[in-house]
């Protein structure tokens, strides 16, 4: 075996990655070769590099805090779930109570309160009529005496009043049903009458509350609510998940954001880890980190095109080529589409060669080998 | 023997997670205390940085306890925390660098508490000089490199091991621990041609 061959193994044979059969062929090789022997103690430093530790043992204080902290965050979680989860049960009881005879009862009550919610809020055509129901029930309680029986002069007056005002279609129909002398107008108001709120105007005091109201409920708010459901597939089972709803929908609207800039969810579906079942926090915050990673790859190959494009007289030096290879082979791993599959395979195509007698040669063999196993399944 | 042993462990751990999710909190508790210091260490190579491997470390367990339904009583707890660990960890990639872009030099008195764990007992200042640079060439790697290489040369997992560990394949394994050494190579160059002589 040639000596390149041998340092071109020495990393996988350093790693404990070769059979018995080449592990014996090397140490054969490293017995009476110095040049092999001197590159594998190198790489057994880098190794040595790789078991730092830290200076002193930390103090038994800091372990004790540690997991102190740790069982803290663990019983605040704890006790936020049975919170939650007493809650869930008091309110069970009250809508289906363990007697039997009970339940019909409040089954009937919830059904009321469903229909009352509904008939509010959809039904009648007109979301404000909620606020001018509570209007007029404001403008009730103007009449009401403070104190009983009413002291001041204004409440005795104001109180006389309340029988008459009992309701307003009550004084309507009395209007209607006895004639009323209504005192005579006098010339000059008939000359100038005062303006009466005719419907026009209400409608128009009824038409602007209506826009306030719509622009609060339009132009205030985000236009889309990044709403849990809104990140299909995703984000679909998310609800039926106990975790933070805050942290869920910082992501989700995270993810929102990366949706349409090289989000696929075929690249996420091909993720041996991912499944659609596991609704976990991590498990998105995984997507949108593959979503990132997706979009620097793009960015930095953009970034080299564009160099390529406007300088064409460059050839590439070969540490530009590993690095661009490397790009469009990370870009086939996270993202495998058709395209990036072709990109990558053309690429290396191209410049197989120069691949070939880099130091890394071994890995771009094998990168090259999956690439085109990858674009003849695609062909 | 080993095997026996290993059989031993696992059987104490699976006692206290099948106690823990029942809500026995003191059960987790001695599972926190037995793999805290391991989770910690290794994470701590990874981050290179006391306060960022407190955090996670802490995440760590509390995503645990809060997934223990999803253990899979099948293979060893450990390395279900540690997976767990490893993907807390490069989720938190983003909040380091960006601190790291406020205070470059906040790493300076972490480099100096960190030491090689050789079987020489190195305590001289060259050696000191060399840990240093060490930790510095470290820092300079990619998260995903650094991850790959710590997990190689400290936690001894196999390319197998390492890919499942990621959700990355062997030969992204295998290109990543290269750069990484080549990299590691080029920067540390001087102290490896002087331990090497």
């Amino acid at each position: 075996m040639r000596c390149q061959d041998i340092k071109n193994k020495l990393e996988l044979y350093i790693d404990n990655e070769l059979t018995v059969r080449e592990k014996a062929e090397i140490e054969q090789h490293l017995l009476t070769c110095s040049n092999c022997a001197k590159e594998l103690e190198v790489l057994k430093s880098l190794n040595a590099f790789g078991k730092l530790k830290p200076l002193s043992e930390a103090e038994p204080e800091y372990w004790k805090q540690l997991s102190h902290g740790i069982m803290h965050q663990i019983a605040g979680r704890d006790a936020k779930v049975s919170w939650i989860g007493n809650a869930y049960k008091v309110l069970l009881r009250i809508i289906w109570p363990e007697k039997i005879s009970y339940r019909l009862v409040g089954l009937a009550a919830t059904a009321v309160l469903i229909f009352f919610i509904v008939h509010i809020s959809f039904f009648r055509n007109g979301k404000f009529e909620v606020s001018i129901e509570i209007g007029a029930k404001d403008t009730i309680k103007v009449f009401q005496p403070k104190s009983f029986p009413p002291t001041s002069q204004k409440e005795i007056e104001l109180t006389k009043e309340i029988p008459e005002v009992k309701s307003v279609t009550k004084i309507t129909k009395s209007i209607q049903e006895k004639d009323v002398d209504l005192p005579k107008a006098n010339e000059s108001e008939l000359k100038n009458p005062v303006p009466q709120p005719s419907i026009d105007n209400e409608n128009k005091i009824f038409s602007t509350s209506t826009k306030r109201v719509e622009m609060a409920s339009t132009e205030d708010l985000p236009s889309e609510k990044p709403t849990i459901a809104a990140f299909d597939p995703v984000f679909q089972s998310g609800k039926k998940e106990k975790i933070d709803k805050f942290e869920m929908m910082k992501t989700a609207t995270q993810l929102k954001k990366l949706k349409g800039t090289g989000f696929s969810t075929t690249a996420i579906s091909n993720r041996s880890n991912y499944s659609e079942s596991d609704t976990s926090l991590n498990q998105y915050q995984l997507v949108i980190q593959h979503v990132q990673s997706i979009q620097n790859l793009n960015e930095k190959i953009d970034a080299w095109e564009k160099y390529l494009q406007t300088n064409p007289e460059i050839e590439l030096t070969k540490k530009a080529i590993s690095e661009l290879a490397m790009l469009y082979y990370q870009l086939v791993e996270e993202n495998p589409t058709q395209k990036n599959i072709h990109l990558a395979f053309s690429f290396y195509s191209d410049n197989l060669q120069s691949l070939s007698s880099m130091p890394d040669s071994i890995y771009f063999k094998k990168q090259f080998e999956m690439l085109q196993e990858l674009f003849k399944k695609n062909e | 023997m080993k095997d026996q042993s290993k059989n031993k462990i696992n059987n104490e751990d699976l006692k206290w997670v099948r106690k823990a999710k029942k809500g026995n909190q003191k059960a987790f508790e001695k599972l926190v205390l037995k793999y805290q210091k391991r989770v910690y260490y290794s994470i701590r190579k990874m981050v290179l940085d006391h306060d960022d491997a407190n955090d996670i470390v802490q995440d760590t367990f509390v995503k645990a306890y809060l997934n223990l339904n999803r253990f899979d009583q099948r293979f060893p707890f450990y390395s279900w925390l540690f997976r767990i660990a490893i993907n807390t960890t490069i989720n938190f990639q983003t909040k380091i660098s960006r601190r790291k872009k406020i205070f470059p030099d906040s790493n300076e008195n972490e480099i100096q508490q960190c030491i090689l764990s050789n079987n020489n007992q190195l305590k001289d200042v060259l050696q000191n000089e060399l840990n240093r640079e060490v930790v510095k060439a470290l820092e300079k790697l990619p998260l995903d490199q650094r991850v790959v290489f710590i997990l190689k040369t400290s936690e001894g997992l196999s390319y197998q091991e390492i890919s499942e560990q990621l959700d990355i394949s062997i030969g992204t394994v295998m290109s990543r621990l290269s750069r990484a050494r080549t990299k590691l190579r080029e920067l540390l160059q001087y102290y490896l041609e002087s331990e090497t002589k």
